[in-house]
């Protein structure tokens, strides 16, 4: 197990979106956080939009992990979504983008968080994770890819 | 995978999930090297040639540099002449020289060919022409326990690249194909390390890749494990402590000068996987080793600058 996956749960996992944007993955992104938890769907995309504003949350190998601070939110929540054409991240291979882990984490953010985004980063940094991770079409199998992790990695 | 085993909706399926990487590159250069060992297949020579003129075909500027190694090594060995190597760079006499500038002309040509036949209007060039590779005699740093510098004879360090000749070929849509030969203050030929050379010439043209192609699996670690992606610094870490070696280190040089010289990535491709160049360029997971620069990867710092910055701009739920 790992500190990602009790933050996500099927119902934040978006597979198959069609989105050609940033601001359309953000949008759609507040609208999974507003369905789930009742969170203000256009503050959610504004804020991701804010950090990504500040450098792109690309990792590479078209991975993303948009993430932002929220006032009133008492602990960090993740979404997972998959696009179904990559779209343009300004990421550092140059590629583009497809699958995000979107974490929103409260106004006062901790060193905790930034380990949370460090794992974060971790585990979409194991290629057989990636892979697993690609392989799933449900969301039950996502989430269950993300609690694998890391007894998947080599 | 040969493109007769799968299916025709697969096939568009596959060119649909290939269009934004097609789109992202659009305009981009990407400078290939192709190495000695990676073009001894047949099968992969006429797929790298169709990757090649694909590439371009769909707008991206490939240029091409190649070497000649296993080729030149075996008919020095043929003509009873032997090898000698130096921190993994070649030891050139005049009679060596004779050899690689035959060896590498011929698969230049061949090269070419490879190219052409698929659609592509590529064009042979060493060094020499519109001396647009000015090079200098190479000595490399005295080896352990010894004073004099190494000597290499004809070896060439790379003194300026002059993008233009490439520049102009590339924009009316050909595709250069580059043999590692310098030229001296005096005219003479100089016989330069093409991994090198491609890293120098990445630097020189602004491209958006270089792209490394190899007879091994990528970049291992100590238990020959394949490292998928590394900044500069690791790089540098893996070569001081010899993890690294051999034939290896002209490689990661080269991608070294090249990503700390405002090149986007590196890559050290396995360029016996069938399309390979394609996958790299066209997929989201590579088919090597991916080498970024040391500020490449700033998701982290940028992120707490994020979460450590004032909370004014903060939205209310």
């Amino acid at each position: 197990m790992n500190l990602i996956a009790p933050l996500l749960c099927p119902e934040r996992i978006r597979l198959k979106l069609d989105a050609s944007s940033t601001s359309r993955v953000f949008e759609e992104a507040g609208r999974l956080f507003a369905n789930s938890l009742g969170l203000d769907a256009t503050q959610v995309a504004e804020t991701l939009a804010e950090r990504e504003a500040m450098g792109s949350t690309a990792l590479g190998q078209g991975i993303a992990l948009p993430h932002a601070r929220l006032k009133g939110l008492r602990q960090a929540q993740a979404a997972y979504m998959r696009l179904d054409l990559p779209i343009s991240f300004n990421a550092p291979d140059g590629k583009p983008v497809a699958d995000l882990l979107v974490l929103l984490v409260p106004e006062k953010a901790t060193e905790a968080h930034l380990e949370l985004l460090a794992e974060a980063a971790q585990m979409f940094a194991d290629r057989r994770f990636r892979e697993q991770l690609r392989n799933q079409d449900d969301a039950a199998a996502v989430q269950q890819a993300f609690a694998d992790w890391p007894a998947t990695a080599q | 995978m040969s493109a007769s085993s799968i299916s025709s909706s697969h096939k568009a399926g596959i060119l649909a999930e290939a269009l934004p990487y097609i789109r992202g590159f659009h305009g981009k250069t990407f400078v290939i090297k192709y190495g000695g060992n990676a073009m001894t297949e047949p099968a992969l020579k006429a797929a790298f040639g169709r990757d090649i003129a694909l590439l371009r075909l769909v707008g991206m500027n490939p240029v091409v540099v190649h070497g000649g190694g296993p080729q030149i090594n075996e008919l020095l060995d043929t003509m009873g002449v032997e090898a000698v190597f130096r921190q993994g760079m070649r030891v050139t006499d005049e009679k060596t020289m004779k050899v690689v500038e035959m060896v590498l002309g011929e698969l230049n040509q061949e090269i070419v060919g490879l190219i052409n036949q698929h659609g592509g209007k590529a064009v042979g060039l060493n060094g020499q022409d519109g001396r647009f590779i000015h090079a200098r005699k190479m000595l490399l740093p005295p080896a352990a326990g010894e004073t004099e510098p190494v000597d290499l004879g004809l070896v060439g360090d790379i003194v300026h690249i002059d993008a233009d000749l490439i520049d102009i070929l590339s924009a009316r849509g050909y595709i250069p194909v580059i043999m590692p030969i310098g030229v001296g203050p005096e005219g003479e030929p100089y016989n330069i390390n093409g991994d090198l050379v491609a890293g120098r010439l990445a630097e020189t043209l602004r491209a958006e890749k270089l792209l490394l192609l190899t007879n091994t699996p990528g970049v291992l670690d100590r238990e020959g494990r394949l490292l998928n992606c590394l900044t500069a610094a690791e790089i540098e870490h893996l070569c001081r402590d010899g993890t690294i070696h051999g034939g290896m280190l002209p490689k990661l040089e080269a991608a070294l000068h090249a990503v700390k010289h405002g090149v986007h990535s590196a890559h050290v491709v396995d360029g016996r996987v069938p399309n390979a160049l394609l996958l790299e360029v066209l997929t989201s997971e590579g088919v090597g080793t991916t080498i970024l620069p040391n500020d490449a990867p700033r998701f982290l710092a940028d992120s707490r600058r994020y979460l450590e910055s004032d909370t004014r701009n903060l939205a209310a739920p």
